[in-house]
């Protein structure tokens, strides 16, 4: 009980900073709206049309750059996890591209696709690409020996070998890439809609800046923050169903 | 290794630096003699990609770009580490506190850093000191979560050891908390670094009058497509290389860490699996 009265008093004195700060300091409205205001926008969102269609573009462009991202990354990862030379081969490329900043990619896609839901798509796909691909490799390097050798062993054709053995003892390290990837799919597509003119979340919130509507602004940018952590919550809830056996099996 | 292969070691030495090395090289030889005659306006060929980034560079264009960038990325980044690592000590430590500002601190880092942007540009213009803002908001939160996770991770018998001495507590915080929980923070760090850069491009492409960002989105704006080109390929360098020097510090702080036998390091079997789990 007494928890939750401590956590509402930092609400408390978070939202009580914040009012008494902008209502004292004089902050023009453009720079922090007082609290309340941002409030009421967010109340105000859930009646406009455009929120619900810039949300569902966000959500459905992030999810085909993801959907891209997992099938290329899983399966890459896994070939080069379960094969050292190439591991060896790929090791400099993929250093380089994941500490790449993908999103400075937008100005090149930008030239070829022009500003189109490609293009988004195609952003995504590349920044979610490199968690996926980084934890599939490890997972399929980790497979344990006696598994290794048993495989060999019975010469298990090699798609036999992938998908019944390579694939489920790597598929705890891949839900731990595709939870990053997930985050990182609507990080970048809200920093694709900002700074190109593409429908979604982003844009919304440029456009509402752009008008000084600062109150909607920030109504955004937590509608932006709740869709990650509900996004969040939705794969935790798929990791504790696909890799059921995996964590009964640590806790035994 | 090499030694048991005996006199003609030299020779395993060469093939092992080609297996990591000969992908790469065949990768950019082959964009190199497919761009070489392309036609596309937006896909110009390497040779004139390089030329553009040589040019740049010698005229100190793309160096004064990279400076001025880096700077901000370098102020921001500090003062997130700073302000990342005192309050998590703070937090982590103090249990009350942690349990009454976790649910506070959860809903604040779920606010996107980019989505934060065009707001702090608008209200207070572009230059550095925005730009510099902006990037300590974003990457002030793993740092913070970080550190943090590394305090809560002490086992107990260190901090009543520390308590029975009745260690001072400045001397506590510094050579006790600070320490244990540095691998934590350097991984919070390295989150932070590539938060950092993402930020820097999506601020400068957003607004600004300088940076690499500018130099890549002038590119775009005056059609000069191999100027674009240039810009990501340098910053790409600059990614590859601050991670480089990263993985460097690190591993030279955390020395003791890495040395550690595997079997009472509970976390990290190797560093190529800490850095992967990292990612």
């Amino acid at each position: 009980m007494t928890l939750i009265v401590r956590r509402l008093a930092t609400f408390a004195i978070f939202g009580l900073v914040w009012a008494l700060a902008v209502h004292f300091g004089n902050v023009s409205p453009n720079i922090l709206p007082q609290i309340t205001d941002v409030a009421l926008a967010t109340v105000e969102l859930l009646g406009r049309d455009t929120f619900y269609i810039a949300v569902a573009t966000t959500v459905r462009d992030a999810a085909i750059g993801l959907a891209i991202a997992s099938v290329l990354g899983v399966s890459a990862g896994v070939a080069i996890g379960a094969m050292p030379a190439l591991e060896r081969s790929t090791r400099l490329l993929i250093d380089f591209g994941r500490s790449f900043p993908q999103i400075a990619l937008l100005p090149i896609f930008l030239l070829i696709l022009g500003a189109s839901s490609q293009m988004k798509v195609t952003l995504i796909a590349i920044g979610c690409f490199f968690p996926i691909l980084l934890q599939s490799i490890y997972g399929a390097r980790k497979m344990n020996s006696t598994l290794q050798d048993t495989v060999r062993a019975f010469r298990l054709p090699w798609r036999m070998r992938f998908f019944r053995v390579l694939l489920p003892s790597a598929s705890p390290f891949i839900l731990t890439g595709f939870r990053i990837a997930v985050v990182v799919s609507i990080l970048v597509s809200v920093a694709v809609e900002i700074t190109s003119p593409v429908t979604g979340i982003g844009r919304e919130l440029a456009e509402a800046r752009d008008f000084y509507e600062t109150d909607i602004a920030i109504a955004y940018a937590i509608y932006a923050g709740i869709l990650g952590v509900l996004v969040n919550a939705a794969v935790d809830q798929l990791e504790r169903r696909i890799v059921r056996w995996h964590l009964s099996d640590k806790e035994a | 290794m090499a030694r048991r292969i005996g006199k003609h070691w030299w020779i395993y030495e060469i093939v092992q630096f080609a297996t990591y090395f000969w992908l790469p090289v065949v990768l950019v030889a082959l964009w190199w003699f497919i761009s070489s005659d392309s036609q596309s306006f937006f896909m110009p060929p390497l040779s004139e990609i390089v030329q553009t980034l040589l040019n740049d560079i010698g005229n100190g264009e793309l160096l004064e770009a990279a400076a001025f960038s880096m700077r901000n990325v370098g102020t921001g980044l500090s003062a997130a580490i700073v302000l990342g690592v005192s309050f998590g000590l703070l937090i982590g430590y103090n249990s009350v506190l942690r349990s009454a500002v976790w649910p506070l601190i959860a809903f604040l880092r779920a606010i996107p850093g980019v989505a934060i942007i065009p707001i702090v540009l608008v209200a207070f213009g572009v230059g550095p000191g925005p730009q510099i803002f902006v990037i300590a908001l974003g990457c002030v939160w793993p740092i913070l979560l970080n550190t943090i996770d590394g305090v809560r991770g002490i086992q107990s018998s260190i901090t009543d050891t520390a308590r029975a001495y009745r260690l001072p507590r400045a001397l506590f915080i510094r050579q006790v908390l600070l320490p244990a929980a540095t691998p934590q923070i350097m991984a919070g760090i390295r989150i932070s670094l590539a938060v950092s850069l993402t930020i820097m491009v999506v601020s400068e492409f957003s607004a600004g009058n300088q940076g690499l960002g500018v130099y890549i989105s002038s590119g775009v704006q005056s059609f000069a497509p191999s100027q674009v080109w240039a810009g990501t390929v340098f910053i790409g360098l600059i990614g590859y290389l601050t991670n480089v020097a990263f993985v460097l510090i690190e591993r030279r702080i955390l020395a003791w860490y890495f040395e550690i036998p595997r079997r009472t390091a509970t976390k990290i079997t190797s560093i190529a699996g800490a850095e992967n789990e990292r990612a």
